[in-house]
Formats: structure tokens, C-alpha cells, sequence
């Protein structure tokens, strides 16, 4: 559960982070293919080279869906429940958490990289529980 | 034996070149006991852990930090024997620390993105995946002698 300090250091990092969300999601998946390779098995259709319009678009609505779950933090499984679905019934991204959390890293780094000293310890911990909350409420519906 | 391109041999020594050891591994440490406060379980006798602010400060944290990142440095120095590098610290972890090796790869993630917010510019997402892969490889090291 998060709890009220951490939701409040979650939309105040974000709303810091979102002058460059339009590159943000990009620039994650990105990462996720470089640092690790088999993450591509899921998007076999996609240009997933640098640069890739494809993969900015795709970054793009990943960084629009974690805006929602950040503007409704405190009822994440409502906020994403169609994403849940969508994830447990077409996409079966599989295991579950694994991808996730390596997604988690990506989207760590990209935040760490943009505001250096100001991702602090406790804005750290406060992204890593969110993004593990995220991941639980897309694998929500798997089984 | 893990194989390495020359690029990424670059990346991780050049990068290396630039970290300060003590004040990089003193955050890496305190970052994993912030962020996943069930590694304090093997620092009990660190004393106070209580808050951020508290872990940031401990001084036992600080040089504990210094001490396993000096240690990483080995595996940096020693890219083409990693798993030699790092037995015996993996007798030590499993025999006598019984640190489960999960938190090694916790630690390695959590180096990463400590490097990731000094240095902004170098960490490229190239360089990201060669430091992912030394991340790795140390974790895989030091859990092979595990029994």
C-alpha cells in the first residue's frame, strides 16, 4: 500500500518528469530491448532499432496509462482495469512479473537520468513500489 | 566464461574510471536498504536504520558500501574471470552470511540507476546494457557456489 508521503513524492516527481513525456516511454522500451534482448520476443512486429517511430509511439501510450495510474494512485485497479484485461486476455505477456520488473528498471533509469540528485532515496523507493503496483494490477486477471 | 564486445569492455571501463568508489557504493547500499527495507535483516548490528535520514547517515553503512563496491571493481579489472574473481566471496555469502542471491540482484539494479542519475549524458542505453550484463554476471558469480 502506498501511503499518503509517498503518493504525494509520486505526483510531484511525475509532474517534474512531464516535460519529457514524450520521449520518456520511447526511450524506456528502448532500453528494455537493448538491456534485455528477449523483451523483443513481444513486439516481433515492431522496428525496435533507435529512433523507431514505432517504439516512440508505443512509449507514448505507456507514459499516458502510468499519467492515469499517477492521477488515480489511490485506486490503481479501477484506473487500469481495462489495461488489466487487456493485458491477461490478448497480450499474456508471460511470467507476469518478469518482464515487469525489468520495465520497472528502464523507466527507473530514464527518471534517474532526467532529475539526478532530485531522485532521491525515498523518491527511489516510493517509484519502486508504484511500478510494483502497476505490474500487479495488470497481472491481476491472468488467472 | 561470458563473452564481451569491445564496446562494452568501453563502457564499463571508462565509466568505471569516472565513479567514486566510496561515495557511489555508500548509495548504492543505503538505497537498498531504503528501498527494500527486508535487506536490513542482515545489518542488525548497523545500528540505527530507522528512516532515510538514518540510513543515509549510518556510518557503518557508508563503509560497508565502500567495501562491496571496491570489491565490484574486481570483477571491472577482471572481466574475462569474473566467476574465478568472485568465489570465494561466494563461499562467504552462502556459508557464512547466508544472504539468499536474490538481494544480489537487487544491489545490481539499484548500482545501475546510482549510475544512472550521476551520469546522466554517458549512460546511454548501450552503456545501460553493457553495465546490466556486469550486473549480471557479478549476481551469477556470487550465487554459483551456493549449495
Amino acid at each position: 500500500m502506498l501511503t499518503a508521503e509517498e503518493q504525494s513524492l509520486i505526483q510531484k516527481t511525475w509532474e517534474k518528469a512531464s516535460c519529457h513525456k514524450d520521449e520518456m516511454g520511447g526511450e524506456s522500451l528502448y532500453r528494455l530491448f537493448t538491456s534485455y534482448p528477449t523483451t523483443k520476443t513481444y513486439f516481433p512486429h515492431f522496428d525496435v532499432s533507435c529512433g523507431s517511430e514505432q517504439v516512440r509511439s508505443h512509449g507514448k501510450k505507456v507514459v499516458a496509462a502510468l499519467t492515469t495510474a499517477v492521477n488515480s494512485i489511490d485506486n490503481l485497479s479501477q484506473a487500469l482495469s481495462e489495461l488489466s484485461s487487456l493485458h491477461a486476455y490478448n497480450l499474456r505477456v508471460d511470467p507476469p512479473c518478469f518482464p515487469s520488473q525489468l520495465l520497472s528498471q528502464c523507466i527507473q533509469v530514464v527518471l534517474a537520468r532526467l532529475l539526478g540528485k532530485e531522485y532521491t532515496p525515498e523518491v527511489h523507493a516510493a517509484f519502486d513500489k508504484f511500478l510494483s503496483a502497476v505490474a500487479a494490477v495488470l497481472s491481476e486477471k491472468y488467472r | 566464461m561470458v563473452h564481451w564486445t569491445a564496446e562494452e569492455k568501453q563502457h564499463i571501463t571508462s565509466l568505471w574510471s569516472k565513479v567514486n568508489v566510496a561515495d557511489c557504493g555508500a548509495e548504492a547500499l543505503a538505497r537498498l536498504l531504503i528501498v527494500y527495507p527486508w535487506t536490513q535483516r542482515f545489518f542488525s548490528s548497523f545500528g540505527n536504520l530507522s528512516s532515510p535520514t538514518a540510513v543515509l547517515g549510518n556510518p557503518q553503512v557508508r563503509a560497508h558500501g565502500k567495501k562491496v563496491l571496491t570489491s565490484f571493481g574486481e570483477a571491472v579489472k577482471n572481466l574475462d574471470s569474473i566467476k574465478a574473481t568472485f568465489a570465494h566471496l561466494s563461499e562467504l555469502h552462502c556459508d557464512k552470511l547466508h544472504v539468499d542471491p536474490e538481494n544480489f540482484r537487487l544491489l545490481g539494479d539499484i548500482l545501475i540507476i546510482v549510475l544512472a542519475s550521476h551520469f546522466a549524458k554517458e549512460f546511454t542505453p548501450e552503456c545501460q546494457a553493457a553495465w546490466q550484463k556486469l550486473v549480471g554476471a557479478v549476481a551469477h558469480a556470487l550465487a554459483r557456489k551456493y549449495h
